[in-house]
């Protein structure tokens, strides 16, 4: 156990603040992460040397790539991701598809990426011959070189590369705005190579993230002096120079690897448990850094409770400044990016969703590096659901976002991700590529809502704790490997059995799915001193799973009725000493998949209906002040 | 509440106040209850808001729009004959408060109806100043917006822009009391726009103290009410029967608070009124007021 380590606020990196820093994390040169049998922590090394020139908001850099062949064959070409060229002008797919904007944010400056050299360390050029994907016209986020020899199972190779990366104005995660940098999707990433030999590249989609190997990363950046850096890893070795200060920074096993640098961040540390934790954040923004501290010392324990340890040393968080919002709610290797604002209510939650969700893709991506353009549910859909989870165990039932007491408003994350995924009007099959959404909208609702929503909806059948203890499963089984939702089932077959698979997840997941449970009628009528009557219950879509259905007499006594959810209606017979009052099907909400909850409940027939004034006193007060304003 | 200043005026007084209540409720009842409908049959009725962490809530307000349009076009309409009845009865509270002995609350709507012109100059130009405060605060506030966005404290340039708008809410203030001296001034001398507006600035140029310090402490006595409305819904939240009946109970009264004290600012005026139009020696009778403007 480390010697807790108490630092004072500071602005700019000098070698105080980096003693400071390398005291607080120190690196571990060969780290006990927990990997399963069968995981590849060095498939992509990368030793790069870079210098940020915030003027011209350009970095350039050059380094090798040590990249071993993981699959069952021998391959004689490599593919690479040239992803800032996303935004290199308005051809690209990504510019296609996002129509020059992005989760809100407008695309300013473009921004490219200038591969000048790429070489194999024996001195062959590479970048003679390369080509982009033929197959995606006009798109220049791929790179195809071919191999003079072919590279054998096991067999590594190494290569040198120079490049210029030109930064957009902060947009789709990465850029600059100012003097801020996020600097993000900015060096050739190698493609990852399935083990059956099949290149695993792609086009970068406006709905698309990344998918990478594991690897070490030595990284050196040079920054002006003044600059506060923060940075995928840990600082290794810092010098002063003449021309900036020279950062080196060391990352294992990871997948990517992004900095920020910006001369008027503030910053704020802490630790959560044996994690070193550190804010970069603008001024002015104090309050959600400390937000933010106090949601990661809380949440954090719990997190590695739920899904295992958290390998490393550090985590930083960024906010970005204000109108670099683009480059906000993004997460890489030890180092996420959110968002706040300062006058944000304490009862909503948005820092701690926000920073719960950046972190979570630590596991969810970061740890169990599922293809994110193949299947993004298994990372954001997966991540939501553990968001809202973490909401849930910081703040109580139900994960409430929004907790608005004097306002009457008391808005659960799950309860939102259940009203999106029933906002779906027309459903697609989650299981499906980023890029077969037909947009953003439909991506999200999907990706993120009903993924999370059928998740909800299994830990509610299974119980909690069993369904936790499943999904712990599957992270340790798949951390630092690339599983497939296939993979995923097996996993929660293995620990909750063939049913919750064949009946519910993989049906959700997989099928363009309805499901709606409701309460059709409900009646009663004395006999013989006896009320008896029926309730119908009916059960609309594919989804059939078992419910509860509840009676209720006008004496308060309830009843508890189960039924299986097979046909589309069951009809229930009713008899007690007192009329039936009301039925509820689903009562304690254990099917967030049900697609409408209004019709859940019914009064019987003959009961008095429920009078709206409760609801009319509450808005009749704000009108009455609205009238008072502007009245004589 | 001081005896004196309400004197002969309770009854009407609460009969407007509890106009204003009422309009309120109805404007509400207008909006709430076609969007509530669903919840007719549902045993919970409208408490199903507040359960499942706002599913149903939110499952209504995606599936109730064209409801929702249709009731805001209804509040729309209501909201405009609201403007009518306020143009027309505006007078309302300045005469109760300046007229002696006290009139009848018909007498009083009558006497206002019949001010009509005058009130609806006095109107245009307080909408005039609001204008001109409403402007001057955006350009306030984008003039600096340029400082702010280069500040790289976002919390400092957002209280700089918002520091930059105080002025605009204070002419806007200043407007409001100058409308409600120069109604209490129409109502009491029966003359035109010109005078009323002549006099109303006058008054607030002489006694200021008068007129707008008290303006600012009614305003302050009459907002304590709102926050007691507030802390009340802190602690009452209004998620079930008993607590929502309270908490009820607690905001009617929060605006009764408000109207009480609106109304003993015009009290105030009207009281000021009366001891300019008399000469100190003079015995206080009922003033010609209503009789001159009937004349009129």
């Amino acid at each position: 156990m480390r010697r807790p380590v108490k630092h004072p606020p500071h602005r700019s990196i000098g070698p105080l603040t980096l003693a400071l820093a390398l005291a607080a994390s120190p690196s571990r040169a060969d780290p006990d992460v927990g990997a399963p049998v069968g995981a590849a922590l060095d498939v992509a090394n990368y030793t790069l040397d870079a210098r940020l020139d915030p003027r011209r908001h350009e970095v350039t850099g050059e380094g090798t790539l040590r990249w071993r062949n993981t699959s069952r064959v021998a391959v004689s070409d490599l593919w690479f991701h040239l992803y800032l060229n996303a935004f290199a002008d308005d051809r690209s797919l990504f510019a296609r598809t996002t129509g020059g904007e992005h989760r809100g944010n407008a695309r300013g400056r473009n921004g490219h990426i200038d591969l000048r050299a790429l070489r194999l360390a024996t001195g062959e050029d590479l970048l003679a011959g390369a080509t982009n994907d033929p197959l995606v016209p006009d798109d220049r986020t791929q790179l195809h070189v071919a191999l003079p020899r072919a590279v054998a199972p096991g067999e590594e190779v190494t290569l040198t590369m120079a490049w210029t990366s030109v930064l957009p104005e902060a947009f789709a995660r990465t850029g600059y705005k100012g003097s801020f940098h996020m600097v993000a999707q900015w060096f050739p990433k190698v493609a990852v190579l399935e083990a059956d030999g099949t290149w695993a590249h792609f086009a970068l989609h406006g709905n698309s993230e990344f998918y990478a190997d594991f690897g070490r990363y030595e990284v050196t950046l040079t920054v002006p002096r003044g600059f506060t850096v923060g940075a995928t890893g840990q600082p290794v070795l810092v010098e002063r120079r003449d021309d900036g200060d020279h950062l080196r920074f060391s990352a294992s096993p990871v997948h990517d690897f992004a900095f920020t640098a910006w001369d008027h961040f503030r910053e704020r540390r802490d630790e959560a448990g044996d994690v070193a934790l550190r804010v970069l954040h603008p001024p002015g923004l104090e309050r959600a850094a400390a937000a933010t501290i106090e949601c990661l010392r809380r949440a954090m324990p719990a997190y590695q409770h739920r899904y295992g340890s958290y390998p490393y040393p550090g985590l930083t968080v960024v906010i970005p400044p204000r109108d670099a919002e683009g480059a906000g709610g993004m997460e890489y290797p030890t180092l996420i990016t959110t968002g706040a604002d300062w006058y944000t209510p304490d009862g909503v939650r948005d820092v701690a969703y926000v920073t719960l969700h950046e972190f979570m893709h630590q596991y969810f991506y970061g740890l169990v590096a599922s293809n994110e353009n193949a299947w993004p549910m298994l990372d954001e859909g997966f991540t939501e659901y553990a968001t809202a989870a973490g909401l849930e165990d910081l703040y109580g039932r139900g994960g409430p976002f929004v907790d608005l007491p004097w306002a009457g408003l008391r808005l659960e994350a799950f309860a939102l991700e259940a009203s999106w995924s029933a906002g779906i009007r027309h459903p697609l099959p989650v299981a499906r590529g980023a890029a077969e959404f037909p947009s953003f909208g439909t991506y999200a609702m999907h990706v993120y809502s009903r993924t999370a929503t059928t998740l909800r909806t299994a830990e509610m059948m299974v119980g909690r704790e069993r369904f936790r203890l499943a999904l712990r499963r599957y992270v340790e089984a798949w951390r630092f490997r690339h599983p497939t939702p296939d993979d995923f089932y097996a996993s929660m077959r293995d620990s909750l059995g063939a049913p919750v698979v064949d009946d519910l997840l993989r049906p959700a997941l997989e099928r363009p799915l309805r499901a709606n449970y409701s309460v059709e009628s409900a009646s009663s009528r004395p006999v013989g001193g006896r009320h008896v009557g029926r309730v119908v219950v009916h059960r609309e879509g594919d989804l059939s799973l078992p419910v509860d259905v509840v009676f209720e007499d006008t004496r308060g006594h309830r009843r508890l009725v189960h039924w299986s959810g097979q046909g589309d209606q069951v009809e229930l017979p009713y008899e007690g000493a007192a009329p039936l009052r009301s039925a509820r099907v689903d009562p304690w909400n254990r099917v967030p998949l049900d697609t409408s909850r209004v019709d859940n409940a019914r009064l019987a027939d003959g009961q008095p209906a429920r009078s709206p004034m409760p609801a009319v006193a509450r808005i009749a007060y704000w009108f009455g002040l609205v009238l008072q304003a502007v009245g004589p | 509440m001081s005896a004196p200043l309400f004197h002969g005026r309770k009854l009407a007084l609460t009969a407007l106040c509890g106009a204003q209540l009422a309009l309120a409720w109805a404007g509400a009842a207008i909006v709430t209850v076609p969007l509530l409908a669903p919840l007719r049959r549902h045993p919970d009725g409208v408490f199903a808001l507040y359960a499942d962490g706002g599913r149903v809530l939110m499952e209504l307000a995606d599936t109730a729009r064209p409801t929702l349009t249709l009731a805001l076009t209804t509040l729309g309409l209501l909201a405009a004959l609201y403007a009518a009845f306020w143009m027309a009865l505006g007078a309302m509270l300045p005469v109760l408060a300046v007229v002696e002995p006290a009139p009848s609350l018909h007498r009083a709507a009558s006497y206002s109806i019949r001010r009509l012109p005058t009130l609806a100059g006095l109107a245009a130009i307080a909408l005039l100043g609001y204008a001109l405060a409403g402007a001057s605060g955006l350009f306030a506030w984008k003039h600096f917006a340029h400082r702010a966005e280069a500040m790289v404290d976002v919390r400092a340039g957002d209280l700089l822009q918002a520091r930059a708008a105080i002025p605009a809410l204070l002419l806007a203030a200043l407007v409001t009391v100058w409308h409600d001296v120069a109604r209490v001034w129409a109502a009491g001398s029966g003359e035109g726009i010109r005078a009323s507006a002549a006099d109303a600035f006058v008054v607030m140029l002489r006694a200021p103290l008068q007129t707008l310090g008290r303006a600012l402490v009614y305003a302050l006595l009459g907002a304590l009410g709102v926050v007691v409305a507030y802390l009340a819904s802190r602690v009452f939240g209004g998620r079930d029967g008993a607590a929502l009946v309270a908490l009820t109970l607690a905001q009617q009264g929060a605006l009764a608070w408000r109207f009480a004290f609106r109304a003993r600012w015009m009290m105030h005026l009207g009281a000021l009124f009366r001891a300019r139009a008399t000469p100190p020696e003079a015995t206080p009778t009922e003033t010609p007021t209503e009789t001159s403007t009937e004349a009129a």
